[in-house]
């Protein structure tokens, strides 16, 4: 994303943004972690995600744009990983899924 | 006029010069019309397109996923002049057409994922970025001439 979208290192100001850097790797990291507990409640996640809702509407202040260009960087990488696997059917659910998630991040935005 | 690195140019050429366009250009726009069914407007005379099988099959999505993708081949043949390239183009998607210029964004991601995807990690960062650059660029030529 820092590489497809240089905008988005406005957000990063105090991070190594190097390829490879110790910090970027923790943060994705963090950031899947997260998509994980939004699978696992994918019914909920308003709810589940509520928290990271309210950091997001209060504390960081993303602009919502960046929600849509992580989303097309994390399809990349599974693309790239899944190959063929990566169908069109799935393609089409995790796109709906990332998009449903930003929605919920965005919702207490105003 | 869109500035392009030699690295740019280098990273679009020889991925397009690998790129099955017959093949790819299906894919990308059956993608298209599966992963945001409401494209399928535009497409009411294509025939079967009830299931992501009857899209990926149906022969009319995939001969026009051939057209716009050889079409898309002109720009990588004309980057330093893609205004120009797409200018009467352009104009057909608004008079006659009628297509949102939102989908040729959407279209272009599709395109992206569909490379990343045949081309594993050869399709780098650096690759992306050039790539949604140049998705970008054509996008916007295709909507310049709307009115």
């Amino acid at each position: 994303m820092f590489s497809a979208y240089p905008s988005t290192k406005t957000y990063f100001p105090h991070f190594d943004l190097h390829h490879g850097s110790e910090q970027v790797r923790a943060h994705g990291k963090k950031v899947v972690n997260a998509l994980g507990v939004a699978v696992k409640s994918i019914d909920n996640l308003s709810q589940a995600l509520s928290e990271l809702s309210n950091l997001h509407a209060y504390n960081l202040r993303v602009d919502p744009v960046n929600f849509k260009l992580l989303s097309q960087c994390f399809q990349v990488v599974l693309a790239v990983h899944l190959g063929s696997d990566y169908t069109a059917e799935v393609h089409a659910a995790f796109d709906k899924f990332l998009s449903a998630v930003a929605s919920v991040l965005a919702e207490k935005y105003r | 006029m869109v500035h392009w690195s030699a690295e740019e140019k280098q990273l679009i050429t020889s991925v397009w010069s690998k790129v099955n366009v017959e093949e790819c250009g299906a894919e990308a726009l059956a993608r298209l019309l599966i992963v945001y069914p409401w494209t399928q407007r535009f497409f009411s005379s294509f025939g079967n397109l009830s299931s992501p099988t009857a899209i990926l099959g149906n022969p009319k999505v995939r001969a026009h996923g051939r057209k716009v993708l050889t079409s898309f081949g002109e720009a990588v043949k004309n980057l330093d002049n893609i205004k120009a390239t797409y200018s009467k183009l352009s104009e057909l998607h608004c008079e006659k057409l009628h297509v949102d210029p939102e989908n040729f964004r959407l279209l272009g991601d599709i395109l992206i994922i569909v490379l990343a995807a045949h081309f594993a990690s050869d399709f780098t960062p650096a690759c992306q970025f050039a790539w949604q650059k140049l998705v970008s660029v054509v996008a916007h030529a295709l909507a310049r001439r709307y009115h």
